[in-house]
């Protein structure tokens, strides 16, 4: 992109000496300040034809000089809509702009005079599709009867809050697009005089999708096409008054610390200051300095509105110390899962001595055992002191269990007469040997009961039940001080109970005999899911044992619909990995409790997005408890249990941060795999783009560079480098990377980073040595075309390869050499709703394939799949089931061929239920969905019921 | 712990003033609803407070109409306010920003039964129960000091019912509870559930059945649902409202959230984002879905059903008898006061003469259906690669019938336009209820009265927070927001 840049200019520059005093006759000219604005109208200082604007106003931005904010959801600015009326250019046409766009949408419009409805197509337009500036244009020549607009499409994305100059012309023979003076794109397709109806929509933004948002500076129509020189000229007179540097060098991102308070971080090239600029609207006139003269940057904004947008930017000083200001980002602070906070008060009647001991041993209690978050049960409420003192001192959800109703009253009335009562701490009339709690969903077990003297807490096995995995702990005992009005249970007593139970690894403390605690290792049976396909062979099977036959809820609530990907089309898929699951929304993550659907830690990255998975890989996997995501040209390495981020890792070998993007993503072992995908080669998905069919929404995202890393240092062990590499298709399997990789001329030259016709060129499956990088094997990968997909899996010691043109084509290949095993093909389900494009799994000796069950070893069909209902999403499996969408959430038990379908909530469009951790874990992927059947949207888990 | 502020009479933080609608000049018809206005001021404040109209139940009766019998007096000042220990603590969020695929925003919250506390009063008392600390709040209606509280062991999301000096209610814990209305003592409890099951939901550990549709009490019989998956199970349930004692339950297939309603043969049940259904009243058989774009906002007039807010603010109007939506109204909610509909949006509020536009809409909708009807015979009958010329004259006929029909339909549209009486703009989207001649409505940090005659901001006053709900009794407004304040505005002090 830089390069394009810096080549424009020097043309432009040249041109613009030369053509400096042409004449230039626009027919209509707007320049979108202050000054131009006369009551509602931006006046036409060319000709007759003035904007008026109807809805907000805001002017500012990042030029020399003022621009205003095209909110196109809150703004309208129109144009006279009849034709004659309006004086459009009907012989040749050239419309420029200078704009810099925030938010793209699906279809957006910049500046129209066209008539779009049903099968009519007329006039013409210039605007955006998805990421690329685009220019239509209707035609006498092209005429079908109603009118059929032709396109010149950009194919490099464009980058949000970045000015471009943008211009479309047409001669009578051919359309051209260019983008800052440079030809993007041009088409014949048209010819004669201009097509238009008697009105068109006239106006800026517009179109059926809503608006885009950003900045206008200036446009102008013309009634000729510009030569290219002339356009060049035009880009040049003015393009320093538009700032190129729009990035710090990592980040921005958002940590919510409270109700009110966000942190902002972000770090700088070199140490510098650096400014955050902040408010509602686009004044931005909340500043927060950071004073320390450093590269990491850290503001805490406080007194947050609820549900309020805000905008901010973060100015900062370039390499040459000149300062920039980063594009407009977004905070929404309807985003915010904190836990509610309480006014705490001293605990009724606790004396002073109490209170300290309560409270030192809650201390105690929360330091050593690292849990701060999630539910507490104390089994025996005593008198709820406990309770109180670990409620305050963390952002846990105490329950107290008793079975005496008169004093579960009382402690009810002190907790809330402490301010702490519902909100962070309730009291529940139950047995304590009976637990009327889901199994496996309790972070802490104490008791108050046992501490004080009076008795032990039920049962043992009863609180094994309820305590989750993967480090939940149980801490109890009776100590001296806290006994000061009842017996102290014995120890031998307390021994004996302990032991009563089942086989347990308590730890006690050394010479006390009272005091025990028990942390319940990793759930035996349970599966994982660290990839998006499951794990980095892609079978989609976390090999989870335990989820399956009759199933009950287990936790459900947040995150809700807002922050999720509208019907999670073609999104990454959630994670799961040592009892924590991992949850990727829009531009944010959520790193929650598995077992009791507690949100740890949200964190908001305005540059984390990836859609269409299907043609790409994922950006976000984990590994034990680092969870690693791309963002641009870097891997964010997390800590899984807070989201702190410990280190960023870049794209090796990468000099331009603005060329590459991070693509391809795996972790297996000691290393980190990724690739290298040339700028605006991912699909972002801004506005719920479906991704459903053939053409450029199935192009295959490829990588030029395949590289591994060291996981413990980032270091790099190896990079690979041949052809346009398929992302889609990598796989990890035994000791070697498995692709398919491109090595045609159209592949190798092409630009922007994804594939679509060049596809069928010069195709090679490749297995490379994962630990060097060396090239083992390669073969011809001569088969079907993959218009659709392409994927690759592996599992002993063969790779399973799968392509969808107009039906499905399987193939098996040995890992010896790549031999060709064996093939199948067979029709697919349907060529919409993702009926072409399902990922299969591999369980057992089969392969499930939709709509086929497929022999691995053979390749011979051994039954059609059981039919699901309306479904737009791809399956997960484990060792026990399948998921799928079948209206609703749906789960096929193959080992009992049992189908559950939880009714009540939607899946989204690719794979967001997981089969996994013991649990069905489906976090809310309806999003924006209307869904008329299902009445609630949200995050839930479903556990096997207790036989 | 109590928090309430009780202000000398007059000496209001509110921009108290009720005036008749065009200040700059009164036409006769302004004048005249202005006299009745008073009128009904006077005779209200001539009432003996024990006859003074109560709020037993949420939005004032089985019909969830949120019209008072009585007209408030003028000069309503904010005589106390009551600020909850924590504010509410809502079971679901709010809804998605934008539907991507359609293309369309701002979207509607269709869950929202429990985003501020609901207010009934009976008696000189008022009640609400708590989201936040699962208690069961009584006020002393006239000052707003706490008569007492009563803990349930999960969140109370729902306004009590009144009855017969009874306060009825569920929570997220799976119970509906009866208390002494007087002294909070408890009468009877009863488990909708089958078992007692409990999940982290919502942030909180709560049962797998709560309770969440209130308590709808009549006739001595007290009709709740307990759970909200459909696949676990969920309950209509009818008890003897003086014992608890079971009557009858039923499993619905259904997911039950929002109030219900009550007709003299059937139940309404509110269903989340959903359309509600109908279930017999005898014995909670089910009956039908409603058709619709779904919500739990729900209120029943005469023979029609109005729900909404849909998908991004329509309010759909149903025959009671029929599950098909008969009319469809922008909006968030609406008040329907004998032959007038009232309709708030999030940026105006308009009044219909609803009793001739909903029977234009139903004759619409008979040429209508017969026009659908007669498509699909032609649909078919087209199927035949070479029609007999019996079908081709059946062809015919009915083209010519379909063409009748449209021609017929036409004028509608128009006299249905015709029967908007007034549409001003409004700051005020969030509640909607009446009392006299007056709407009074709720927004962001204000309430105000609109006059039912010409759409006239007659009142208005700030209140902290968004005003979700409102109640009239005891010749006070009550307003509830979403910060956990109730604010009561009297014409005198209590």
């Amino acid at each position: 992109m830089k390069h394009r840049i810096l080549t424009s200019c020097l043309i432009a520059a040249i041109a613009g000496l030369a053509l400096a005093a042409q004449a230039q006759e626009p027919t209509a000219h707007w320049r979108f300040n202050q000054s131009s604005l006369n009551a509602n109208q931006i006046v036409d200082t060319a000709g007759k034809n003035p904007v008026t604007v109807e809805g907000a106003l805001s002017f500012g931005g990042t030029a020399a000089e003022e621009a205003m904010l095209v909110d196109l959801n809150n703004t309208k600015l129109a144009l006279p809509e009849k034709v004659a009326e309006a004086g459009l250019p009907v012989d040749a046409l050239t419309v420029e702009a200078w704009v810099a766009i925030e938010r793209t949408v699906e279809w957006g419009q910049i500046l129209s005079a066209a008539k779009i409805a049903g099968g009519l197509e007329k006039g013409w337009l210039l605007g955006t599709r998805q990421g690329n500036f685009s220019f239509g244009l209707a035609s006498e020549g092209a005429d079908d009867g109603d009118g059929k607009i032709a396109y010149a499409r950009d194919h490099h994305t464009l980058e949000w809050g970045r000015w471009y100059h943008v211009a479309g012309t047409y001669d009578g023979a051919t359309m051209r697009l260019y983008v800052n003076g440079m030809l993007a794109d041009e088409s014949t397709e048209q010819s004669g005089k201009i097509l238009y109806g008697r009105s068109v929509d006239h106006q800026f933004g517009g179109g059926t999708d809503g608006g885009w948002r950003g900045w206008l500076y200036e446009s102008a129509v013309f009634d000729r096409a510009l030569p290219a020189e002339e356009i060049q000229a035009r880009y040049a007179a003015k393009k320093d008054l538009f700032p190129e540097a729009l990035r710090v060098a990592l980040g921005p991102w958002v940590n919510r610390i409270s109700k009110d308070a966000i942190r902002i971080g972000w770090e700088t090239e070199t140490p510098s200051p650096s400014r955050l600029l902040f408010s509602e609207g686009v004044a931005l006139d909340r500043e927060f300095g950071s004073a320390e003269l450093g590269t990491r940057h850290e503001v805490e904004v406080t007194g947050l509105k609820p549900e309020t947008l805000y905008n901010y930017r973060i100015a900062f000083n370039d390499a040459q110390g000149k300062t920039q200001l980063t594009r407009l980002h977004e905070f929404d602070s309807n985003f915010d899962y904190t836990a509610p906070q309480v006014d705490a008060k001293p605990y009724a009647y606790a004396n002073e001595a109490e209170a300290e001991r309560f409270g030192a041993l809650a201390t105690r209690i929360l330091s050593e055992s690292g849990i701060r978050k999630g539910y507490a049960l104390i089994v025996g409420s005593g008198e709820g002191r406990l309770a109180y003192e670990l409620a305050w001192r963390s952002e846990l959800q105490v329950i107290c269990i008793d079975d005496d109703p008169q004093r579960a009253q009382r402690v009810r009335r002190k907790l809330d007469d402490a301010n702490v009562y519902g909100v962070r701490a309730q009291v529940h009339v139950a047995p304590l040997d009976q637990l009327p709690y889901s199994a496996i969903v309790a972070n802490l077990i104490l008791s108050e009961d046992l501490l004080t003297g009076a008795r032990v807490p039920g049962k043992t096995e009863e609180l094994l039940r309820v305590l989750r995995p993967y480090g939940g702990q149980i801490s109890l005992g009776a100590l001296p001080d806290f006994n000061e009005t009842a017996t102290p249970v014995p120890a031998a007593e307390f021994q004996a109970w302990l032991s009563a139970g089942p086989a347990m690894d308590w730890k006690t403390l050394p010479g006390n005999g009272t005091w025990a605690t028990y942390t319940r290792p990793a759930l035996a049976g349970a599966g994982e899911w660290t990839h998006q396909y499951g794990n980095a062979t892609n079978n989609t099977n976390s090999g989870d044992t335990i989820a399956g036959g009759e199933m009950a809820a287990q936790w459900f609530g947040e995150p809700g619909p807002r922050p999720m990907v509208d019907r999670g089309t073609r999104a990454p898929a959630p994670l799961t990995a040592n009892g924590r699951l991992y949850v990727q929304g829009d531009r944010r993550l959520f790193g929650m409790d598995a077992y009791n659907g507690t949100i740890l830690w949200t964190l908001e990255i305005p540059d984390l997005r990836r859609a269409n998975i299907p043609r790409d890989s994922s950006n976000m996997v984990v590994n034990g408890d680092d969870l690693y995501v791309a963002v641009r040209e870097r891997c964010w390495v997390l800590d899984g249990q807070t989201g702190a981020l410990k280190t960023t890792w870049l794209l090796p070998d990468q000099q331009d941060p603005d060329a590459m993007d991070w693509g391809y993503m795996a972790s297996v072992g000691d290393q980190v795999f990724g690739s290298a995908v040339r700028q605006g080669g991912l699909f972002i998905g801004a506005d719920g783009e479906w991704y459903d069919e053939a053409g450029e929404q199935s192009e295959k995202v490829v990588s030029a560079q395949l590289f591994a890393l060291d996981r413990a240092t980032g270091e790099k062990q190896w990079t690979y480098e041949g052809g346009a590499v398929i992302n889609s298709s990598i796989t990890v399997g035994g000791d070697r990377l498995y692709f398919v990789e491109s090595r045609g001329t159209d592949a190798l030259q092409q630009e922007k980073g994804r594939l679509g016709g060049e596809l069928a060129q010069d195709r090679f499956l490749v297995a490379v040595d994962k630990n060097t990088g060396e090239k083992i094997w390669e073969r011809p990968y001569n088969v079907s075309n993959a218009t659709y997909v392409l994927y690759l899996m592996y599992q002993d010691d063969r790779i399973i390869a799968l392509n969808s043109s107009d039906k499905w084509d399987m193939y098996a290949f040995g890992t010896g050499d790549g031999e060709l095993l064996w093939e199948q093909h067979y029709s697919w389900l349907r060529d919409h709703h993702g009926g072409a494009m399902t990922h299969p799994a591999i369980i057992g000796g089969k392969i499930y394939a939709e709509p086929k069950i497929i022999d691995f070893k053979t390749g011979q069909v051994l039954a059609d799949s059981p039919k699901r209902d309306h479904g737009c999403g791809t399956i997960a499996a484990s060792d026990r089931v399948i998921l799928f969408r079948d209206g609703e959430h749906g789960m096929w038990d193959y080992t009992e061929d049992t189908r559950a379908r939880w009714n009540d909530f939607r899946p989204g469009c690719w794979l967001g239920m997981l089969p996994a951790a013991g649990l069905v874990l489906a976090p809310e992927t309806s999003a924006g969905c209307w869904c008329a059947g299902q009445p609630m949207q949200s995050s839930v888990a479903f556990a096997p019921k207790a036989k | 712990m109590v928090k309430a502020v009780r202000y000398p009479v007059g000496n209001s933080s509110g921009t108290n003033k009720l005036r008749f609608a065009g200040n700059t000049g009164i036409d006769i018809m302004q004048f005249r609803f202005g006299f009745l206005l008073l009128a009904g001021a006077v005779l209200a404040a001539l009432l003996p407070s024990a006859a003074r109209a109560e709020w037993p139940t949420y939005r004032h009766d089985l019909q969830r109409t949120g019209v008072a019998p009585e007209p408030l007096p003028q000069g309503l000042k904010e005589t106390w306010r009551f600020t909850a220990k924590h504010a509410p603590e809502p079971a679901w969020p709010g809804p998605a920003r934008r539907d991507g695929w359609h293309k369309s925003d701002p979207l509607k919250p269709r869950m929202i039964f429990d985003w501020a506390f609901h207010i009934t009063e009976s008696g000189g008392k008022l009640y609400f129960g708590s989201s936040a600390d699962d208690k069961l709040y009584c006020l002393d209606a006239a000052t707003g000091e706490e008569r007492w509280s009563f803990f349930a062991e999960g969140p109370i999301r729902l306004a009590p019912t009144l009855y017969q000096g009874k306060a009825y209610f569920g929570a997220d814990d799976g119970y509906v509870y009866c208390l002494n209305a007087e002294t909070g003592e408890e009468i009877w409890r009863h488990k909708a559930a089958p078992e007692d099951y409990r999940l982290p939901g919502n942030a909180r550990i709560m049962s797998i059945y709560p309770v969440r549709t209130g308590v709808l009490v009549d006739n001595d019989i007290a009709y709740f649902c307990g759970g909200i998956f459909t696949f676990e199970g969920a309950y209509v349930c009818a008890v003897d409202a003086n014992t608890g004692k079971a009557l009858w339950k039923k499993k619905l297939r259904d997911s039950a959230q929002g109030y219900m309603l009550a007709s003299a043969d059937k139940l309404y049940v509110a269903r989340g984002r959903v359309n509600p259904i109908v279930l017999q009243r005898a014995d909670g058989a089910f009956l039908y879905a409603h058709d619709g774009a779904g919500g739990s906002f729900t209120v029943l007039v005469d023979d029609y059903l109005f729900y909404g807010p849909g998908k991004t603010g329509q309010i759909e109007a149903a025959r009671s008898d029929r599950n098909d939506n008969l009319v469809t109204f922008q909006g968030n909610q609406i008040v329907v006061n004998q032959g007038r509909a009232f309709m708030q949006t999030d940026t105006e509020m308009s009044a219909l003469d609803r009793t001739r536009y909903l029977k234009l809409a139903e004759e619409k909708n008979v040429l209508s259906d017969e026009h659908d009807q007669l498509k699909e015979k032609l649909k078919e009958l087209k199927k035949a690669e070479a029609p007999t010329d019996a079908q081709k004259a059946e062809i015919d006929t009915l083209v010519a019938r379909m063409e009748e029909l449209s021609r017929a339909m036409l004028p509608y549209d128009k006299q249905m336009q015709e029967c908007l009486q007034w549409k001003v703009p409004c700051k005020y989207p969030y509640s909607l209820i009446m009392a006299g001649e007056q709407l009074f409505c709720g927004g962001m940090d204000g309430v105000a009265a609109i006059q039912a005659a010409d759409g006239a901001t007659a009142w208005e006053a700030p209140v902290d927070g968004r005003a979700l709900e409102l109640a009239i009794s005891n010749q006070s407004l009550f307003v509830s927001t979403d910060k956990g304040i109730i604010h009561c505005f009297s014409a005198t002090a209590k």
